[in-house]
């Protein structure tokens, strides 16, 4: 395994400088504020004063998810911090359910839901899938297909669709009608980022290739899952 | 005994940037074209994907991506007084191999050349005098201007999509780009790539000094393109492994990327990779070239007859096929006659440190191979040389290219070399520390030459090409002012320390110090002086066109692929509507 090493310390390395130029916006957005998980989970329990209503009832309170929605643990405080600010504001991402309920919460209240979940979560038991299908989303995850330009996943999501914390979120192990109905977000351009790198990723995939992949990352389980964000340059201990 | 092919319209040696650009324009006129690649096919799926292709070692410090030496290689001395050896380790340039060429394992630096640039030698003696040239230089004018190769060049850049902002378009001085720029005649396909800390930091710095910051030209582009070929690329994602790797994400501009598909569907075309070419062979008359002898992967030898030869390997291989092939009379610097091997020229570099405290955090991984800021206020001739005795200059800036662990680890003087005392150092400076760049002209000279070794062969028994270079006192010269002009723009930028000295001779070939080697092969309006002519044609043999840096009769202070991009287009264009209309010398000799 020696060879590889280097290999593995220069993709984090490389992914890191990703995942900063994202995370530059939310840690503006929080610098003020210490995030408070149990305060988290008071809101994923209990919703806010405000009207939000808890969490819980669709993500659960470990994050599980339900299929139509999302689960969260795994994700970084960052990714998710991010994503409920993109409802809020309803630039980058839209939602009829998410929208009004993350309007409903303060920059401090998400701050601290994301400070929750991001410290949630054990792997469930994998779900049954199509082999055919697996394989074609392993392709698609791992090697990419030139015919269609499309780039393996993991090259920025990690070995394993593992996530690269702080900005690129996990992969396995969510559920995948919820993969897949993202990457039609994507596809269609209702979901949209800065450098557009995940709808010109899906630009060029049908939505076989779409199940396939969304298929392949839904059995994967990890170990155990680091959701730790990369301690801030400079203050690493020597 | 080889096996005769059946004809074919064109041949080109080698199927890297210039062979492919060529290629595609003519196929799609109907020729039936072969390319020829001494390496393997390779494309981004599934070649270039990670994390593989983030493997360090096996790419940045063993350079995968690069010519095998046990095979072939070149051999070196500083002048003509030593005995050249092979150099089996590639250190100091990387030159390529497989499709694609070098161009899969660029940084994406992308520039135009200056207008005084392409007139060089007229220029200089115009502005400073007939006797302000060293006599030991050889510069000379290109015979092709920068006004004639401007659409070209634009071509080019609207190809690979590159990432900038204009300074000068058509003649209006535009904001936030190079004022020195030479005029372009419309803005750079996309926008600069994002401007990083420690350009930020260099531009703070210059902005206070009165100088001109902007972005580096980058063909890792900011926002996702499709080039007029159709071929759509995507943004760059800040990995910082651009040069010596192949791109991941379809973001820095190759052959794979921006033309190569394309090519690949004309069936006029046919690629034949591993193919080793070990000579162009000539009719009796010495004056007309009928075919191309190769070796494939196999072991066995073909002989492919053709009309039009295009030599468009990597500029030093063109440069040796030539000698190979007895095309051009071989430059002799005794007695400065001959052509082949003349005004070998590379480039003069220095990289000073700027050291900060643990409160400026860098963050060097975060980078692209060609994103950072600069200043052009001391390239080539943008300033008066007439007190400074020397020509030329370099362009100077903050263009950290990556942070990758093995390579980056910046210490500064008095660092133990090993042990305790060093790792505590580099992980004390590595986030905190900013390199910076000084590139600098590289004059020709009379001494400088490649030409083929007399002792030492490949791996089909022919000789290698011998590099003679040193420095010329003039290039020198030049480092030494324009490093301190760095120094300072360093000392103005906060950091504890600045560490940095000029380029001193002699030239080590095993430090890297760019892949600019340049020239061999030079273009001009003179065929006592010069290898090809201004079409990129060689003056002995006209259904040869030899396209590349080995063109350049020496080199500016800009990294050369941009202009060699734009005499590719230049010599298609000659080709396409002169050539094939009435082949035979576009100039007469």
């Amino acid at each position: 395994m020696k060879p590889l090493a280097p290999a593995l310390v220069a993709l984090a390395a490389s992914l890191t400088a990703l995942m900063l130029y994202a995370a530059q916006e939310t840690a503006a957005q929080t610098a003020a504020h210490a995030p408070d998980p149990r305060h988290g989970l008071a809101i994923v329990q209990n919703g806010t004063e405000a009207g939000a209503p808890p969490c819980q009832t669709c993500h659960g309170v470990q994050g599980d998810g339900t299929g139509a929605s999302p689960r969260l643990f795994g994700q970084s405080r960052e990714y998710l911090t991010k994503q409920l600010h993109a409802f809020k504001t309803g630039t980058a991402r839209q939602s009829d359910v998410m929208t009004p309920v993350a309007g409903l919460l303060s920059d401090d209240d998400i701050a601290d839901v994301a400070a929750y979940y991001a410290t949630r979560g054990e792997a469930l038991p994998p779900p049954r899938a199509n082999a055919a299908m697996i394989a074609r989303g392993r392709t698609l995850a791992t090697i990419g297909d030139q015919a269609k330009t499309a780039p393996a996943c993991n090259n920025c999501h990690g070995p394993s669709g593992e996530g690269q914390p702080p900005a690129i979120p996990a992969l396995a192990g969510q559920f995948a009608p919820y993969i897949a109905a993202q990457l039609r977000l994507w596809r269609d351009g209702k979901r949209t980022s800065a450098a557009a790198q995940m709808e010109m990723v899906v630009k060029h995939l049908d939505d076989s290739d779409i199940g396939a992949v969304a298929a392949y990352y839904a059995q994967i389980r990890r170990a155990a899952a680091s959701n730790a964000a990369p301690t801030p340059a400079g203050t690493q201990k020597r | 005994m080889a096996e005769k092919l059946r004809p074919v319209d064109v041949v080109t040696i080698g199927v890297g940037m210039t062979g492919i650009i060529l290629a595609k324009e003519l196929a799609a006129t109907g020729l039936k074209v072969v390319g020829l690649e001494r390496g393997a096919m390779r494309d981004t799926v599934p070649d270039f994907q990670s994390p593989g292709e983030h493997d360090e070692l096996r790419f940045a410090v063993r350079k995968a991506l690069m010519m095998d030496t046990t095979r072939e290689t070149f051999t070196f001395r500083n002048n003509g007084s030593q005995t050249a050896l092979p150099l089996r380790r590639i250190q100091g340039f990387l030159p390529g191999t497989g499709v694609g060429g070098a161009m899969v394992h660029w940084n994406g630096q992308t520039f135009r050349y200056q207008v005084a640039d392409f007139i060089y030698r007229t220029h200089i003696q115009e502005r400073y005098g007939r006797n302000f040239i060293d006599p030991d230089l050889s510069i000379q004018d290109w015979g092709v201007t920068y006004q004639e190769l401007e659409p070209h060049f634009d071509r080019f850049e609207y190809l690979c999509g590159t990432s900038g902002t204009a300074g000068n378009i058509d003649g209006k001085i535009q904001p936030g780009g190079n004022p020195f720029e030479a005029p372009r005649s419309r803005p750079y396909p996309t926008p600069a790539q994002k401007e990083p800390y420690f350009g930020a930091l260099f531009r703070k710095a210059v902005d206070g000094l009165g100088y001109h910051a902007y972005p580096q030209p980058s063909s890792n582009l900011s926002q996702p393109y499709t080039n007029p070929e159709g071929l759509t690329m995507n943004a760059c994602v800040f990995c910082g492994f651009c040069e010596r790797f192949g791109c991941e994400h379809y973001a820095k501009s190759s052959p794979q990327t921006m033309l190569l598909p394309i090519l690949l569907k004309n069936p006029n075309y046919e690629m034949r990779t591993n193919c080793q070419v070990l000579k162009v062979n000539l009719d009796s008359t010495g004056k007309k070239a009928v075919s191309v002898s190769y070796v494939d992967g196999a072991g066995n030898e073909f002989e492919q007859p053709a009309e039009l030869i295009l030599i468009t390997a990597y500029s030093l291989n063109n440069v040796r096929l030539m000698l190979l092939s007895g095309i051009g009379k071989p430059y002799d610097p005794r007695t400065g006659e001959g052509v082949v091997g003349r005004n070998y020229a590379y480039q003069t570099s220095s990289g000073p440190l700027v050291f900060y405290d643990e409160s400026v955090n860098v963050n060097p991984f975060m980078a692209s191979g060609a994103n950072g800021t600069m200043i052009d206020d001391f390239g080539g001739e943008n300033f008066d040389h007439g007190a400074l005795k020397f020509i030329g200059g370099a362009y100077i800036g903050a263009l950290q290219t990556h942070g990758r662990p093995i390579e980056w680890h910046p210490t500064p003087p008095g660092t133990p070399t090993w042990g305790r005392g060093w790792k505590d150092a580099v992980a004390r400076h590595y986030n905190h520390t900013v390199a910076l760049n000084v590139h600098g002209t590289s004059t020709a000279s009379r001494a400088n030459h490649l030409d083929l070794d007399p002792t030492y062969k490949d791996a089909w028994g022919l000789p290698l090409m011998r590099i003679t270079f040193d420095f010329p006192d003039n290039d020198i010269r030049m480092s030494a002012y324009l490093t301190e002009k760095a120094m300072e723009i360093g000392r103005a930028m906060g950091g504890t320390a600045v560490v940095g000295s000029p380029r001193t001779k002699p030239y080590n070939a095993t430090v890297y110090q760019s892949t600019h080697n340049t020239g061999g092969a030079i273009m001009g309006s003179d065929p006592r002086t010069s290898a090809v002519n201004r079409y990129l044609q060689s003056w002995d043999v006209p259904n040869v066109f030899v396209v590349g840096a080995s063109a350049y009769p020496q080199n500016s202070c800009y990294n050369p692929t941009g202009t060699v991009g734009a005499l590719t287009y230049w010599a298609l264009d000659a080709i396409k509507n002169r050539y094939l209309k009435s082949p035979g010398a576009l100039v007469p000799a």
